[in-house]
């Protein structure tokens, strides 16, 4: 545990994030998801989000998406930036760079995947602060860093209070039984349709764990007031991930990247002069 | 400054989002179209959202050439890929591709000058043309990547399924949903 003043160490952290990102980057590449891959995709779906909409009225989607050569000499400076940004990561233009080319991916491919996610989110938000090379500007926009992420998984857990699913009996299964359905009629043994079988007929247990789920994500709000619980957090936040991967394929491990920010490792820091 | 901005916008799309909640939940119909995330200010509610229908278990069947298609036997970013375009085409599909939402807020946003469907025929798939050819030469090709072999043609079916006593799905009913075939 972090015992003294804890300044972040910059150029550590920002090994460990474009180290993932590259490892994101071709993971999409192998299957499939990278821009130039994609290939004269039909529908869009921007919903009221300004953003989007902005995007696809400046022809930005369509010119990457139908244009294989422009798509791919993007695909290769997004991986380039990714990668320069690990190899030399002092150099501000490199995260400036990969933060815009990350916006625009994720926007131009979830504009095609017709849903908006947000698992790219939480990776751009934490490329953010790496934006920043000196490291007294680093140290406060890390923090910020670490006070959005509590913020999400808070009010993950203050949603479902506030629209009152939190102890909604019966809900929790009907998630399960939606989400996991095609996995169950495509297959009809093996652990995990087993253990998800087994959660259906026991929907009271998954009641409950939803009711813990909403307690514990809340409590991430306690992390504005102390650092003493950031274990606590990052293995419940990884956890959490785990979990919902293993019932019904929901994949935020591009976002828990910026779990960094609540990993209290002495090597992720370095003493502050007063210390 | 930026990040007073950042927080401050961050906070917006929260309320509105909380706004948008509130009607929908007591199911009072919106007064005016409201947007409650614009990236990067999004919101993480993370199925907070109250499912209506606890009965609606549905699957989507393929079938390329005839043969039956696996969606989890691929990776589940291709299967998003699959599976949530065919979720849009569906639903825009009987009212020949509009998207009314999308057209009520930018004329709420805009206001109902010639701008605004200009602005709206270019970001929806209103404007498409043909776009149930164009849907299912791109369907094909992405099978006959998946499937590592060209494919001629595709079916899709809804499944309407329910659970068992032993948490197992049994079919109900199923039902044609869209064609394609390669006419080359």
């Amino acid at each position: 545990m972090i015992s003294f003043k804890s300044i972040p160490n910059r150029t550590v952290l920002a090994r460990i994030f474009y180290g993932v990102a590259v490892a994101f980057i071709c993971y999409r590449w192998v299957n499939h998801m990278l821009l130039s891959q994609l290939v004269n995709p039909v529908l869009t779906y921007v919903n009221t989000d300004a953003t989007y909409i902005a995007l696809s009225y400046l022809g930005i989607p369509q010119l990457l998406t139908h244009h294989h050569s422009i798509a791919l000499v993007f695909d290769l400076c997004f991986f380039a930036a990714a990668l320069g940004a690990f190899l030399f990561p002092n150099r501000q233009y490199l995260p400036v760079l990969f933060t815009v080319l990350l916006g625009i991916y994720e926007v131009t491919g979830y504009t095609y995947l017709c849903f908006h996610k947000h698992n790219l989110t939480g990776m751009w938000i934490c490329s953010l602060m790496f934006c920043v090379v000196d490291p007294r500007g680093f140290t406060p926009m890390f923090y910020l860093t670490r006070y959005y992420t509590l913020f999400v998984y808070g009010s993950a857990g203050f949603w479902k209070f506030f629209r009152g699913i939190w102890n909604l009996p019966g809900h929790f299964p009907v998630i399960l039984k939606t989400d996991a359905m095609t996995y169950m009629v495509e297959h009809s043994s093996g652990l995990r349709y087993d253990v998800i079988a087994w959660l259906i007929v026991h929907p009271g247990l998954l009641d409950e764990v939803m009711i813990l789920t909403c307690f514990f994500q809340i409590s991430f709000l306690i992390g504005f007031f102390t650092r003493k619980l950031d274990w606590f957090f990052f293995l419940y936040a990884i956890s959490f991930h785990l979990l919902a991967y293993f019932l019904v394929y929901a994949s935020f491990f591009e976002f828990s990247v910026i779990l960094i920010t609540l990993l209290p490792l002495s090597f992720l820091y370095e003493r502050s002069v007063r210390a | 400054m930026a990040v007073v901005i950042f927080i401050a916008l961050q906070l917006y799309y929260t309320i509105q989002f909380a706004r948008v909640s509130l009607y929908v939940d007591h199911d009072k119909p919106l007064p005016h179209p409201i947007a409650f995330e614009a990236f990067p200010f999004v919101v993480y509610n993370m199925y907070s959202g109250k499912i209506t229908d606890w009965h609606n278990y549905n699957y989507y069947r393929f079938e390329a050439d005839g043969v039956p298609v696996s969606v989890t036997g691929i990776h589940f970013f291709e299967s998003e890929q699959l599976i949530n375009p065919l979720d849009k085409y569906l639903a825009y599909e009987p009212d020949s591709f509009n998207q009314e939402p999308l057209h009520s807020y930018l004329l709420y946003t805009l206001g109902t000058g010639d701008n605004t469907q200009q602005i709206y025929d270019k970001v929806s798939n209103h404007g498409t043309a043909n776009c149930h050819d164009q849907y299912g030469r791109w369907l094909i090709w992405y099978l006959s990547r998946m499937q590592g072999k060209t494919i001629h043609a595709v079916k899709i079916f809804s499944c309407h399924y329910q659970y068992s006593g032993s948490g197992k799905p049994e079919k109900i009913n199923e039902n044609l949903v869209f064609e394609y075939h390669d006419q080359l």
